[in-house]
């Protein structure tokens, strides 16, 4: 199989380095990913702000690897149209370090550079482990090994015109597997706010870690299922248009 | 009503004024504006370690009067963040307008949407909010143009804000540029189809012979895929008819998710 890789914690991240060393081994691997660390770039795409460079590296023996100036989209799509001799059969974004869990996918450029290219056509899913110890590389090898040996069923539970968003918990246990629903939970993001010496005001988030309250916990979606220590695979849909809303908003009496 | 207008291209684009203006009639109306390069941010976010710049502007006057008006360095969600997050933190807005949108986001368009992207955000913290687009022209329109579609948006923004939609819900509003506001034949839920733009990139090489890659968004070609269901919202559009569709942030796959626990359980 042709493989894409990308992330947004930076191509020389120790999530997709040892994602592809493992991958490598059956199957033909490139890498395009950011060059610098993009974390929460969301589906972010670099525009009309600037052009975009791409780099290439010779640092992993037969694994081809790209560097982009933009974000995890940007590397996606310039792949997709430029970069690639042929279409890649998968794109895997990942391993990220932390969780994309509920509504953190939509702020998460590991998931919307997935997203990314199952727009563009291409089976795509995303990859998030919690890796905290020291021993990072060890723990990222560990993830790597998992999907090596379960690729060929995560590329199955990839939706048509979709992605698979598969999390894996802090203690990986490879029998715990749960199909997992997003979970909703309503932000609520405090700021601080300082002014410097210069006289400008700045907004500091006071939360960083959003913390969810027990009606969370009681959808058993995919933060459930994570704590309790399982691994999530949450199908994800590209149609946005909610169904149900269509006949109060009908209700509503919206008129010229 | 206390309303919070927020805009992507800044506090004096004529999008923003001519809303303002109109909205700013009846009801209380804060307005909020990035400064510098916004387009297709989708819903990137600034966390901890990147603190976001903002001022407030002292005298922004609409209608003769002074409204309260924030500008600010960031993501458009980092936007709509801060000022639901603290600016506005004791006297949440009761809806959330943002544009008008110099540009209509259709199918996956909505991921990379920048209006889309701050009216999710609102959604998030669960404010009812509406995102608001018409047909992109390159340098934007003029305030007469907008004027129409800024009427619109006033005589029912009440009507938004008491839609019993589910809290996952909003609202994103195409709006076609007509010349006086007689000329819309009428309003219309539906999604709006796959006509979704695709990035591209255009290849060229500098002085020193290094390549480098320009993006450009370019029509679907009909030999693509489909993600999004075609549907009759386009050709409605084209009969200068409004066209709402309810968005929800919640993009489970629900049949998909069946099908897998079901194998799981085996």
């Amino acid at each position: 199989m042709k493989i894409l890789l990308t992330n947004e914690a930076g191509c020389f991240h120790p999530g997709i380095v040892a994602l592809a060393k493992e991958l490598c081994k059956d199957h033909r691997v490139c890498i395009v990913a950011p060059l610098t660390q993009q974390v929460g770039s969301g589906h972010a795409l670099t525009v009309d702000q600037r052009p975009l460079h791409a780099q290439q590296w010779f640092v992993l023996d037969n694994i081809k690897m790209w560097s982009v100036d933009g974000t995890p989209c940007d590397c996606v799509a310039l792949a997709l149209d430029k970069l690639l001799l042929d279409k890649p059969n998968l794109i895997i974004s990942g391993i990220d370090f932390a969780n994309n869990h509920g509504n953190m996918i939509y702020t998460s450029g590991v998931v919307s550079a997935a997203v990314e290219g199952a727009i563009q056509g291409v089976k795509s899913m995303a990859l998030s482990a919690v890796i905290t110890d020291e021993k990072k590389e060890r723990a990222y090898r560990r993830v790597a090994k998992y999907v090596r040996r379960k690729l060929n069923y995560l590329a199955q539970q990839i939706p048509d015109y979709g992605v698979l968003n598969v999390n894996f918990p802090a203690k990986l246990k490879p029998k715990m597997v749960m199909a997992a629903p997003l979970t909703d939970g309503i932000l609520d993001n405090e700021y601080e706010i300082e002014v410097n010496p210069f006289g400008s005001t700045f907004a500091w988030m006071k939360n960083p870690l959003r913390e969810f309250g027990i009606d969370v916990f009681a959808q058993k979606g995919d933060l459930y299922w994570l704590k309790q220590g399982y691994i999530t695979l949450t199908p994800l849909k590209l149609d946005l248009l909610k169904g149900e809303a269509l006949e109060s908003l009908q209700k509503a009496g919206i008129k010229l | 009503m206390n309303i919070l207008i927020a805009n992507v291209r800044n506090l004096e684009a004529p999008e923003l004024k001519v809303l303002a203006g109109e909205l700013a009639k009846k009801h209380t109306v804060t307005v909020c504006s990035l400064e510098g390069p916004s387009r297709q941010k989708g819903n990137a976010f600034s966390y901890s370690g990147f603190p976001i710049k903002f001022k407030q502007v002292s005298n922004y006057m609409v209608n003769g009067s002074r409204i309260p008006a924030y500008k600010f360095q960031g993501t458009p969600a980092d936007m709509i963040s801060v000022m639901l997050g603290n600016i506005m933190r004791h006297r949440k807005p009761q809806i959330v307008i943002c544009g008008i949108s110099n540009g209509i986001s259709l199918g996956t368009d909505v991921f990379c949407s920048s209006n889309i992207g701050m009216a999710m955000q609102a959604a998030f913290s669960n404010v009812p909010s509406v995102a608001v687009g018409v047909p992109m022209q390159i340098g934007g329109h003029s305030e007469a143009e907008l004027l129409p579609a800024a009427q619109f948006i006033a005589k029912n923004v009440e009507k938004f804000a008491k839609a019993k939609l589910p809290t996952d819900t909003f609202l994103n509003v195409t709006i076609p540029i007509v010349k006086q506001y007689d000329d819309f034949q009428g309003v219309g839920i539906s999604s709006m189809d796959n006509l979704t733009k695709m990035t591209r990139y255009l290849e060229k090489v500098d002085c020193k012979g290094n390549k480098y890659y320009w993006a450009q968004l370019v029509d679907r070609d009909s030999s693509a895929k489909t993600v999004v269901a075609p549907t009759a919202g386009m050709a409605y559009f084209k009969k200068n008819y409004i066209i709402m569709a309810p968005l929800t942030y919640n993009c489970t796959d629900m049949t998909h998710l069946a099908e897998m626990q079901k194998e799981v359980v085996k």
